[in-house]
């Protein structure tokens, strides 16, 4: 499984980091802004991937960042800083996820196709199956395969994140690649021809 | 995912789909709301004192459970401070009290001209025990003989009050409506229920 590179970023930042959740834990609220700055675009990105909406992951992570200034002082460790953080997003997006029940809004990048380019369907193909595939999933498989695929969590940390013993969060991983690659099987599979439907 | 290719796709389709910037604003907006929040002590944190998640494992509960135990929890506490304060009483097995005959000490109570006068078994040593203004009437004694009780009133037409008393001293039952009631009530009777003094049936109508 690839890495992401945001994680690593992070690590490399990470005296530095520490310095401003020490000064943030003691309410200094320039050490804290200089964390929001720091987190606020990958938390961002995770929440719009789970989310698959941009106003809700805009909520979640608002939301995300004020209860941790708020909690800060509930942080032990403060190099487990991230992980806290990730697993305030989680629960947010957990609330936002079930919120959007009752009301989703899809929301679909439009790729534009130049008539005249060569054919390049079979990349695009995929992405799109990839989309309709993902979209399709429950909140909880999406947050799981996002933790583990896109941040790249090994899965004791996605099991930190979730708040869950490593045994669920293995079989809820297999569960959600399951349903993915089903997802993915029924959308390539060919459609009856209009004739025949009529 | 079994695939690798399909595990790369995937990969690579979840960074390129991700939006690597927050919107414009965002950030600014949560720097200035957060400088208006106050953070919360320490000691306000369930995370402090559980070692456990606490916020993720709230978030699984279903919440109709939550309302439930809320609900029970309410329930409990209400009934708790009830019985504390008194408005329910628990009955438990009451020693029966004579309702009529000499107590532990011998003495037998009786009324005469609106007073309470005590006379020993043998008939001697008549003298008053409870010689107030007014009327007291229908005296009985607790079972060990130390306390009695009896109805009391100004006039004859009531209303009529219990009263419980001792050698030297006397207290009227602050139970409200429940030690008041009408001439054809008044009826006593005294038990005991763990060493204490309980008046019992001070209600009950003449003849239950």
């Amino acid at each position: 499984m690839m890495q992401n590179t945001a994680t690593d970023a992070v690590t490399q930042e990470g005296p530095m980091q520490r310095d401003l959740v020490v000064r943030a834990m003691a309410h200094d609220h320039e050490a804290f802004t200089e964390l929001v700055r720091l987190s606020i675009d990958k938390l961002y990105a995770i929440a719009r991937l789970i989310l698959f909406d941009a106003d809700r992951a805009q909520d979640a992570t608002q939301k995300t960042l004020i209860l941790a200034w708020r909690d800060i002082a509930a942080i032990r460790d403060p190099d487990r800083f991230e992980a806290w953080l990730r697993r305030l997003l989680v629960n947010a997006c957990y609330r936002e996820a079930k919120r959007a029940r009752k009301r989703w809004t899809m929301e679909k990048d439009v790729i534009r196709v130049d008539p005249g380019t060569p054919d390049t369907s079979q990349p695009v193909a995929t992405r799109d199956e990839l989309e309709r595939g993902f979209q399709r999933l429950d909140p909880d498989q999406r947050i799981i395969l996002v933790l583990h695929y896109y941040v790249g969590l090994p899965l004791q940390d996605t099991a930190d994140a979730l708040g869950l013993p490593i045994g669920t969060v293995k079989s809820r991983l297999h569960r959600a690649t399951h349903a993915l690659r089903a997802r993915l099987d029924a959308d390539s599979r060919p459609g009856l021809p209009l004739e025949q439907t009529t | 995912m079994t695939d690798p290719t399909l595990d790369r796709t995937f990969t690579a389709w979840l960074e390129e789909r991700a939006q690597p910037h927050a919107p414009t604003g965002l950030a600014a907006d949560i720097v200035e709301r957060t400088a208006r929040t106050r953070p919360r002590p320490a000691w306000r944190i369930p995370e402090r004192w559980f070692s456990m998640p606490t916020t993720i494992r709230l978030a699984l509960i279903p919440r109709d459970l939550l309302l439930i135990l809320a609900l029970w929890l309410i329930l409990a506490l209400t009934v708790a401070g009830a019985a504390i304060g008194g408005r329910i009483t628990f009955t438990r097995a009451v020693l029966p009290a004579p309702v009529s005959g000499p107590a532990a000490n011998g003495l037998i109570a009786f009324e005469r001209d609106s007073d309470i006068w005590v006379v020993e078994p043998d008939g001697s040593g008549e003298r008053p025990l409870i010689a107030s203004p007014g009327i007291q009437l229908a005296p009985s004694w607790s079972r060990d003989g130390t306390r009695i009780a009896y109805w009391s009133a100004e006039t004859d037409a009531g209303p009529w009050d219990l009263v419980v008393g001792g050698w030297g001293w006397d207290r009227r039952c602050d139970g409200g409506e429940r030690c008041r009631g009408p001439r054809e009530h008044v009826r006593t009777r005294l038990g005991t229920r763990r060493g204490h003094h309980r008046v019992l049936g001070a209600h009950h109508p003449v003849g239950r």
